[in-house]
């Protein structure tokens, strides 16, 4: 999983060529990036000027947008913050944890029936969601974890998303057996294997899958909107919306400041973290 | 080596799972029902603007240092998310302890036992000095269900300096017809800039209301029924059509796009962009300090002929029937609508107060903008029709597919009388079910 | 862009999450060799076998089971208690009539039968087929253009690969949706943009017409994360089929058609099922941007917003399940006939 299996190298091909090659890739970054780059001068630009002036470079500045939304729901837009954190934090633990067990399994151990297991986990990610959330929204009510955070927390510690399981699998897959039968010739148990040797070995699809889980979970509104629905307990995703619904027409600049400081954990993620997001993805795709 | 320690690690990983896992649970479990002390903890729901809240917050204030062992949370959201957020509170008996409801909600739930029979809480909610008409909305099934914040009614707000820019007289809203109406937008759309109307889309489920009313129908029958009849629909859509041709109200996306904004402050009068727009009664402070301007109230057109107007308890408390606290929830109602101390503060935010002991008090503390929408409906209140059907359970649907049907016959991708027929099977569907 | 929001699968706003495209357990490598003793200092004996070996070996295979039973303890569970059971519970609800309020009554095929008549649903499958069929293909057109133009090596490639990954991450989250409702609105950008041309605009989010392909422009933005998986793929043909192809004199041309395309069939198989999927299941843009009602005059209602309308908006759970379900069969169906065509078009080297 090093950049070498991934990059190609640098091409040759006329020098003509390669300028209107990059001219065309960077104006298409260009169109790609502009909506975003557009949000961030917008936010710093009076709610006025948004609508009168497409370009980049806001002729007036102002940090008001950040200030008044960042005040102007019932709660300081923090509070949200934490609340969306301590989920998704909650769910990257679970999901480390129990993913990376049920990875070992079928990736080191051999036992009956490890085969149909697998096919079964690998037909769960293609389940519509839509298919679980009615019962599972009558169970979790009649348990009365509607309207708490338990709903999107605990499953993530049963190894909900089976897709980060798969993720681990193949990486483990890549670990050279002959560590497992050396430590197993010692005497160790499948435990120790797992805890000191093949853990720490993991650590780059542990960090994907960390990555990932916290994007997911950060940006995931459809079961927040359902499972949460006590104003008090709003994570980011639904504030935001809740913010377009009341002030929508009038507080564009407001909005997109809170829209840009919603998604500034991702963009820092992904600052931080992208060579292992796009080697992650890769290696899913490989066979 | 081997198994023994092999679990005895596992269950260490696993402890610490759950750990990680109970402490997020426990920092964000929603509120609890009872403070620890003997305190009783309600929780109390409604929609409206950050105004509304704070007025409200300071209600809830005075009515906790009147009552020491009683804590009222508020919870509050804007008008479009509320009812969806309710229906799932209520679904997972998670529902606010004391809701506020508006239009046919209240039987919409109350026929589903949702809600507690105020009868049984009539020691400590008195409704005695409420007015009746008011109280009626309230009560359907032989229960009462549900009392009214306060009293408006539905009518046309109009903004003169709009009018005064576009060189238009005022109507004499005690003689206006509906012809009367679409000749004046038309001329405030002729001297109007770009971007104004002459009346925001007329089209909801009140003006098709006040408009069959007029012409000898209603919405509902009182059995539950449709009353409103096909040629009614027809001729509105065909007046909604020609307005929105002449450009006296906005084209069609423009009004699709400010259908799920519903804040006073997101319409086109609120943003001093229409010179007239239909609206509930008590906004009216709220859409003048919006839009700044010193907007009136009128007489809806056509009530000359037959009266379609009615009064309306503009939000009904009701209790939720499944509260652990119903004496404690009713008193703090009884606080809502029959103190003094709450009038003042909500003032007619929720409506001219149905207590006309608390009408005569804030009468004095009321600032212009209030004084108007009071008056506005102290004027109005003896010309109106008697009150109208309460919809029946199912009814509630009506406004999602009246918007769906307006948009299909403003975007001409339906004619009036397509319209008219789908509303009528559509509704008559959504209330057999 | 897909969005399967919910304890289920959080939505992956990048990467398409799935099966590889052979749907069986990466056999290669991990045979088990029958008889293979892995155990610390057990007997390696080779010959016949004694019945106290048999058992040994028995009971080996049966602590062995033991223990990846442990190890799969969390997922097991989960498995039956967040997805296995309310399969069936949502099967079993969704043949009744249920609203949370009072217990279930069953009702037969009654919903199913009230599905085919209702003239929303019948739209709803209209939308979210357009949806899917326009905007997975435009999406995986333009990721493969891009992992082509990139693959030949460019310098800068990684930062090309980032810019034009970064809109997959953000694209399931309600901040983009936001943004997109303001620039395709009456006042938004893109018709700021077009005035500056002198085209008069209209608010492309309001309008039946067009405000579905805000949505398809949406997902196509999203081209990223199937990029970066073609670019990976395109990495995995040897050079020297190229180097063979351009001795015998082939064009650019014929060497994509010939080479390129029919190797890199498999990873255009695996994007394909899984933006599918991914499609299929989208909600969050389109509930923000029409405000939640799929409109207007429903032209953005996905067939997973007309559902949440259904069960949590009216609390109709039994027909809400029924919807589910029939969205279970029709993706199972899609993806066993992707599956299925696969056998045409897919090209293993191996």
């Amino acid at each position: 999983m090093t950049d070498a299996t991934i990059d190609p190298p640098v091409g040759t091909g006329s020098r003509g060529r390669r300028i209107s090659k990059h001219a065309l890739l960077v104006a298409f970054g260009v169109v790609m990036l502009y909506p975003l780059l557009w949000m961030v001068s917008s936010s710093v630009k009076p709610t006025e000027l948004i609508f009168r002036d497409p370009s980049i470079w806001p002729s007036r500045l102002t940090l008001g947008n950040y200030v008044d939304g960042w005040s102007a729901l019932a709660h300081p837009f923090h509070y949200y913050l934490v609340n969306s954190a301590l989920i998704a934090i909650g769910a990257v633990i679970g999901n480390l944890l129990s993913c990376s067990l049920a990875a070992y399994a079928f990736a080191r151990l051999k036992f009956r029936g490890r085969k149909f297991f697998f096919a079964a986990m690998l037909a769960t990610l293609m389940l519509p969601i839509h298919v679980l959330i009615v019962p599972q929204y009558v169970l979790f009510s009649k348990l009365g974890w509607i309207n708490t955070t338990l709903p999107l927390v605990v499953p993530k510690f049963f190894a909900h998303d089976a897709f980060f399981i798969f993720l681990m699998v193949q990486f483990i897959r890549q670990l050279p057996r002959e560590l497992d039968e050396a430590a197993l010739m010692d005497g160790c148990g499948h435990f120790r294997i797992y805890w000191r040797i093949i853990i720490p070995l993991s650590v780059p699809a542990l960090t994907t899958s960390a990555i990932f889980t916290f994007i997911w979970t950060w940006n995931d509104f459809f079961s927040q909107l359902i499972f949460l629905t006590n104003p008090d307990l709003y994570t980011v995703p639904v504030a935001l919306r809740s913010f377009l619904d009341a002030q929508g027409e009038t507080n564009w600049g407001q909005l997109f400041a809170m829209s840009i400081v919603a998604l500034a954990p991702i963009f820092g993620f992904f600052l931080a973290g992208q060579r292992y997001l796009t080697q992650g993805l890769a290696t899913t795709g490989l066979k | 080596m081997g198994n023994t320690s092999f679990r005895r690690r596992l269950v260490g990983v696993v402890l610490a799972g759950v750990t990680a896992l109970a402490s997020t649970a426990c920092g964000l479990t929603g509120g609890d029902d009872g403070g620890g002390d003997g305190t009783v903890q309600l929780r109390f729901s409604w929609w409206g603007n950050n105004d509304r809240a704070a007025a409200t917050q300071k209600v809830i204030e005075a009515f906790q240092a009147a009552n020491p062992n009683i804590r009222v949370k508020g919870e509050f959201a804007d008008f479009n998310g509320y009812f969806d957020k309710l229906a799932t509170q209520v679904a997972s008996n998670d529902a606010p302890d004391v809701i506020t409801m508006g239009g046919a909600y209240p039987r919409e739930y109350g026929d589903r036992g949702a809600l507690l029979d105020l009868s049984t809480v009539k020691g400590e909610l008195n409704m005695d000095r409420l007015d009746k008409a008011a109280l009626e909305n309230g009560y359907f099934s032989g229960k009462q269900y549900g009392v009214p914040s306060g009293v408006n009614t539905y009518a046309l707000a109009a903004d003169p300096e709009v009018f005064a820019k576009a060189g238009v007289p005022l109507p004499d809203d005690s003689t206006w017809t509906w012809d009367d109406f679409v000749r004046i937008a038309q001329q405030l759309a002729a001297k109007l800039p770009e971007g104004s109307y002459g009346i925001a889309d007329p089209t909801s489920m009140e003006t098709l209301t006040i408009f069959a009313r007029q012409r000898g129908e209603d919405m509902y029958t009182a059995d539950g029924k449709l009353a409103i009849s096909k040629q009614t629909l027809v001729d509105w859509w065909t007046m909604a059509t020609g307005l929105r041709d002449a450009k006296a109200a906005p084209p069609a996306q423009v009004t699709a796009e400010l259908v799920t904004q519903t804040g006073p402050e997101q319409t086109l009068i609120g943003r001093g962009l229409a010179g007239m727009q239909f609206q509930w009664s008590n906004l009216l402070t709220a859409l003048r300090k919006a839009s700044g301007h010193q907007l009136i109230m009128l007489r809806a057109p056509g009530e000359s002929t037959r009266p379609g107007m009615w009064l309306q308890a503009s939000q009904l408390y009701t209790i939720n029937a499944r509260t652990k606290h119903p004496k404690e929830a009713a008193k703090f109602v009884d606080f809502l609508v029959n103190s003094e101390a709450a009038g003042k503060i909500i003032l007619i935010d929720r409506g001219v107060p149905a207590n006309s002991q608390v009408r005569d008090v804030i009468q004095p503390d009321l600032d212009a903008d209030s004084a108007a929408a009071a008056d506005f409906v102290a004027k109005a209140a003896p010309l109106v029709g008697p009150p109208g059907a309460i919809g029946p359970t199912g009814s509630t649907d009506s406004v999602d597919i009246l918007n769906r049907l307006n948009a299909e016959v403003l975007f001409n991708r339906m004619t009036p009388e397509k319209a008219a027929d789908e509303f009528l099977k559509q509704l008559t569907a959504a209330i057999t079910k | 862009m897909s969005d399967r929001g919910g304890t289920g699968m959080p939505s992956p706003p990048a990467p398409a999450p799935g099966p590889p495209p052979h749907a069986q357990p990466p056999a290669t490598g991990q045979a088990p060799v029958a008889g293979r003793p892995a155990a610390a200092g057990s007997v390696r004996g080779r010959g016949p076998d004694v019945p106290p070996r048999r058992r040994r070996r028995a009971s080996f295979a049966r602590r062995r089971d033991r223990v990846a039973y442990v190890f799969l303890a969390p997922w097991f569970i989960g498995m039956v208690v967040f997805t296995i059971g309310p399969i069936f519970a949502s099967l079993y609800l969704s043949f009744t009539d249920y609203t949370l309020l009072s217990p279930p009554k069953w009702l037969g095929f009654d919903n199913y039968r009230e599905m085919l008549d209702d003239p929303r649903l019948r739209k709803s499958l209209v939308v979210t087929f357009q949806y899917v069929f326009v905007s997975v293909p435009l999406q995986l057109i333009l990721a493969l253009g891009l992992a082509m133009l990139l693959n030949r090596g460019v310098r800068g490639l990684a930062i090309y690969r980032s810019v034009f990954y970064l809109p997959s991450l953000l694209a399931g989250s309600v901040s983009i949706a936001i943004l997109w409702r303001q620039i395709f609105g009456n006042d938004g950008l893109i018709n700021q943009v077009l005035d500056l041309v002198g085209i008069e605009g209209t608010s492309w989010v309001a309008h039946p017409d067009f405000a579905l392909g805000t949505l398809v422009l949406l997902n196509a933005w999203t081209f990223g994360a199937p990029m970066v998986i073609f670019l990976a793929g395109l990495r995995q043909i040897p050079q020297m089929y190229y180097e063979a192809a351009a001795v015998d004199g082939a064009g650019v041309v014929a060497r994509f058609f010939r080479i390129t395309l029919p190797l890199l069939t498999p990873v255009i198989f695996f994007n394909l099922v899984l933006q599918m999927i991914g499609a299929f299941q989208s909600f969050t843009q389109a509930f923000v941007i029409s405000g939640g009602q799929g409109g207007p005059a429903d032209a953005t209602l996905l067939y997973t917003l007309y559902l949440y309308d259904r069960g949590f908006g009216s609390f109709e759970m039994g027909y809400a399940s029924a919807m589910a379900w029939s969205l279970l069969v029709v993706i199972a169906a899609l993806t066993a006939a992707n599956f299925l065509l696969a056998k045409r078009w897919v090209f293993y080297s191996d």
